[in-house]
């Protein structure tokens, strides 16, 4: 019989948190998000995005660390690979670009764990669903999801336009409305761990 | 919405190959003459070499290859020259001045004039002999390209018709000038009427049929477009790959896009794709050529797309009918009338699950194209539904609809034979969430918001099917309605009708609560579609703040009842949402308190039932008694001195009960029967009927 992988989690206290300059959006609406995204994927062929699952524990139930954009909208911190890049160095180069300070000395070290979930994109629209339809031989991303092993202690560094919010995950289960598809199905990849509470 | 009709998809229209073929020889050159203005002399040289039995052979082989061009351009060669040749020489024939069809093929005139019966007829094969002719045209043809230069498809009615012609080719380039390029159905909207045009065209004599032609031709002209690069591709299985799409689709030219349409929720194909072209001549050659291609060993569809297909299939995220419905249609409301049955005969089999949400109802009355088989049992309400939903287009729903209803009625006995109640809940009106179909939520016929008298019916019928899901959206909604069905159902046949005006407004209200569940569907995160649930509670909170105004019309309804307390009423409301559920479940109503919940999977919802029934029961009895009201159509036992045994009350009865302080009522000879007279005066003890 196989144990179920285990996953430490801290508390949110633990882990301090600071502010940087603005990370800016590269896209101002939906449509040139996908505009930008087929004009990369002329350039680049399919485009690959890597994001992370940071948990940490609070009320001995885990909390994801997600990004709100505006008032609404939230992300899991990654983003595009480029061309060639290894997944596990991108998703490292992303989060610290996402949560790490400039300076390069508090760059956090970056355990990142397996692959829990892969979301593909078979148009140039925002749908994207957890298999590539039957009938797209070309999707146009593929979406991956890791989790990420969080130290006993870490500092992040928030870009200043977003918020980094810790979201139990009862509160992601069955909401797609608030969270879209991707992250309202988190609660279900994670079902499978076993999650190490550690209380200070 | 436009309403969604199965539509069946009419192949035949556009292609109808073999009608097409209809040889005829010898009386072309006159009506020739007749289309082709100042070309005669081409064409009579044309018609020389057509009748030759090599040129007849070439233009056989040249008509399957040509693309829709429209003009049966012998030369198939490429694809593209193909097309653009057709286009010219329909062009010429007809001088047809179409914009932009500018292809600088010429020769296939005389191909054109004789091939153009290949367009459709699916007959891909051929590509190499109509080099041959395309030389001897193309002396003939350039010449003739320059006149026609413009609208090659202004022939859009010729161009069924050449396609047949084909073995006529002689006769039929006669014809065809006059229906030059009918096939490229680069004219929006010409295409369609081509199709028919030419179907009975081909029963009718070459003369006439291009006479016809030519007058269809005339009118069509206008409406011609040139240089339509957009194609719809249907009829394909969900797993025909873009992959062997594009293999196929590169032969005719360079593709700019291809563009599947696939359920929202669940990234399934539907079926059918929009084609473009950089080249016109590209996307007419490929319509002819492609035409009836075998993707998995089922063969395609190709049309051109017009303007308003392009927009309806774009624009809705329901399903839509196959590519060739809105080819069809074109001209008349696409979409709207036979489009939907289209949809029908798109769906793959292989969903039989999925394919019932496919109602595209949505607002505007999407084709609701599931024609899926109905799944298991457990789904077996809720496909039945589906299968009278196919061709239940609001609005256009009539015709269609009743071919839908009669498969779906044939094969759903279970149904309880309540045919009525099936119409409404076929249309499951607009809104409908394919995925919540598809999902197998069932529920998705709730999702139809929007449809007046639709929805009645459908409490009944559809928690049945759906397990797990009425919970959600039945409770208070169909629960209101339900009361006043419940009171009819009590045994009065005749109060039936009454009732039905009662549902259609309180289940309005509940509707529109769900349409705006549903109404995620089009946000970003597709994912909404994807969990029925999501949209079902959705709908539950939608539900029940329309329930107020459900309220207020059941009370209204309700007059009669004499219960004019609010509180009285409102409980009485709620014993009927409980009752209402457990009616969804049957559909007869025999007993008033006749609660067996058939089969379903809602487990908690039979205890709810039970536990419901005793606390109405106990309500109903306290209320006549306290209140003295009783309800039309309810059976009560009366014990008195003057009559013991079952009685039943009309309205007027009523009326007057209220009045009174003892409710009298009168004996009742069988239920459903009222008479008025004898006992009223007498005071009589009125007992509640277990």
């Amino acid at each position: 019989m196989v144990t179920s992988p285990l996953v430490n989690t801290y508390p949110l206290a633990s882990y301090t948190f600071g502010t940087k300059e603005p990370k800016m959006e590269k896209d101002t609406s939906v449509a040139d998000r996908l505009a930008r995204m087929k004009v990369n994927y002329m350039k680049e062929g399919m485009r690959t995005s890597v994001e992370g699952i940071l948990l940490v524990q609070e009320h001995n139930h885990p909390h994801i660390l997600l990004l709100q954009i505006g008032n609404t909208f939230c992300k899991l911190p990654g983003g595009r690979l480029k061309p060639g890049e290894n997944e596990i160095e991108g998703l490292k180069r992303k989060l610290s670009s996402k949560l790490a300070a400039n300076s390069s000395s508090l760059q956090p070290d970056w355990q990142i764990g397996e692959c829990v979930a892969i979301w593909w994109r078979p148009n140039f629209e925002t749908t994207m669903y957890p298999y590539c339809p039957p009938h797209i031989t070309k999707p146009k991303e593929c979406k991956k999801l890791f989790l990420v092993h969080l130290s006993e202690r870490e500092y992040f560094a928030v870009p200043k336009n977003l918020k980094l919010l810790a979201v139990p995950l009862f509160e992601l289960y069955d909401n797609v409305q608030r969270y879209g598809p991707v992250i309202s199905t988190i609660p279900q990849q994670l079902s499978r761990f076993q999650f190490n509470m550690i209380h200070q | 919405m436009d309403p969604v009709i199965d539509e069946q998809l009419d192949y035949g229209d556009g292609e109808s190959g073999p009608k097409m073929q209809y040889h005829q020889v010898g009386a072309i050159p006159a009506l020739v003459e007749e289309e082709m203005i100042g070309e005669d002399d081409e064409y009579d040289d044309l018609y020389n070499d057509v009748n030759v039995g090599e040129g007849f052979l070439q233009l056989q082989q040249s008509e399957a290859k040509m693309p829709a061009l429209g003009v049966g351009n012998g030369e198939s060669q490429a694809p593209k020259a193909n097309v653009s040749d057709a286009r010219k020489e329909a062009r010429v024939l007809k001088e047809v001045s179409i914009p932009g069809a500018g292809n600088a093929n010429e020769q296939n005139y005389t191909s054109a004039g004789i091939q153009c019966p290949e367009q459709k007829s699916g007959l891909t094969a051929d590509r190499g002999p109509d080099q041959i002719i395309d030389a001897s045209q193309r002396g003939m043809t350039s010449e003739m390209t320059h006149k026609s230069q413009a609208g090659h498809l202004g022939f859009q009615g010729s161009v069924p018709i050449p396609q047949k012609i084909a073995a006529n080719s002689i006769n039929m380039s006669g014809k065809v000038a006059g229906e030059p390029s009918p096939i490229p159905n680069s004219t929006v909207g010409s295409s369609r009427v081509v199709p028919e045009i030419s179907a009975s065209r081909m029963n009718q004599s070459a003369n006439v049929n291009v006479n016809r032609m030519v007058d269809n031709e005339n009118l069509i002209r206008p409406a011609v477009e040139n240089g339509n690069t957009m194609l719809f591709v249907g009829e394909l299985h969900w797993w025909t790959t873009d992959a062997e799409l594009e293999t196929v689709l590169s032969q005719y030219g360079m593709v700019k896009e291809i563009k599947f349409f696939d359920e929202r929720a669940s990234g399934k194909s539907k079926g059918y794709c929009q084609v473009e072209f950089y080249d016109p001549a590209a996307a007419s050659a490929c319509k002819d050529g492609m035409n009836g291609h075998h993707f998995n060993g089922r063969a395609c569809v190709v049309t051109f797309a017009t303007p308003q297909t392009i927009k309806q299939m774009g624009a809705s995220y329901m399903n839509k009918t196959q590519a060739q419905a809105p080819s069809q249609p074109q001209g008349r409301r696409p979409m709207n009338d036979g489009a939907g049955r289209g949809n029908g005969a798109n769906y793959p089999s292989g969903d039989a699950g999925r394919n019932f949400g496919r109602g595209g109802w949505g607002r505007g009355g999407q084709q609701i194209p599931n024609r899926g088989p109905s799944t298991g049992p457990v789904r077996g309400r809720g496909s039945m539904g589906t299968k009278n939903m196919i061709g239940n287009a609001p609005g256009s729903g009539g015709g269609a609809g009743g071919g839908a209803y009669g498969q779906g009625l044939t094969s759903s006995p279970a149904f309880g034979g309540h045919p009525g109640m099936m119409h409404p809940h076929g249309m499951m009106g607009p809104g409908f969430d394919p995925a919540f179909m598809g999902r197998g939520a069932g529920y998705g016929g709730f999702s139809g918001p929007a449809f007046p008298g639709m929805l009645p019916p459908f409490p009944a019928v559809n928690p049945m099917g759906l397990p797990g899901v009425a919970p959600h959206v039945n409770p208070a909604f169909f629960g209101r309605g339900m009361v006043s069905n419940g009171m009819g159902m009590m045994g009065t046949a005749g109060m039936d009708g009454p009732h039905w005006g009662m549902w259609n407004d309180p289940n309005m209200g509940g509707w529109g609560g769900e349409e705006q569940g549903r109404g995620t569907r089009e946000s970003s995160y597709g994912g909404e579609d994807n969990a029925s649930e999501y949209g079902e509670a959705s709908l539950d909170k939608g539900v029940r703040s329309s329930a107020a105004p459900r309220e207020k019309e059941r009370n209204a309804e309700r007059d009669w009842s004499s219960n004019s307390e609010k509180k009285p009423r409102d409980e009485r409301e709620n014993d009927r949402d409980r009752y209402d559920r457990e009616y969804k479940y049957r559909e007869e109503k025999d007993g008033y308190r006749d609660y067996h919940n058939k089969d379903r999977d809602l487990g908690y919802e039979d205890d709810w039932d039970r536990g419901q029934s005793s606390r109405s029961r106990s309500r109903s009895r306290a209320v006549p008694e306290e209140d003295h009201s009783l309800f039309p159509d309810r059976v009560y036992h009366c014990k008195s001195l003057a009559y013991d045994g079952p009685i039943c009350c009309v309205p007027s009865v009523l009326e007057r009960a209220k009045t009174q302080t003892a409710v009298i009522f009168i004996k009742i000879p069988e239920f459903g029967y009222l008479e008025e007279e004898n006992l009223i005066g007498d005071f009589l003890d009125i007992f509640l009927k277990c």
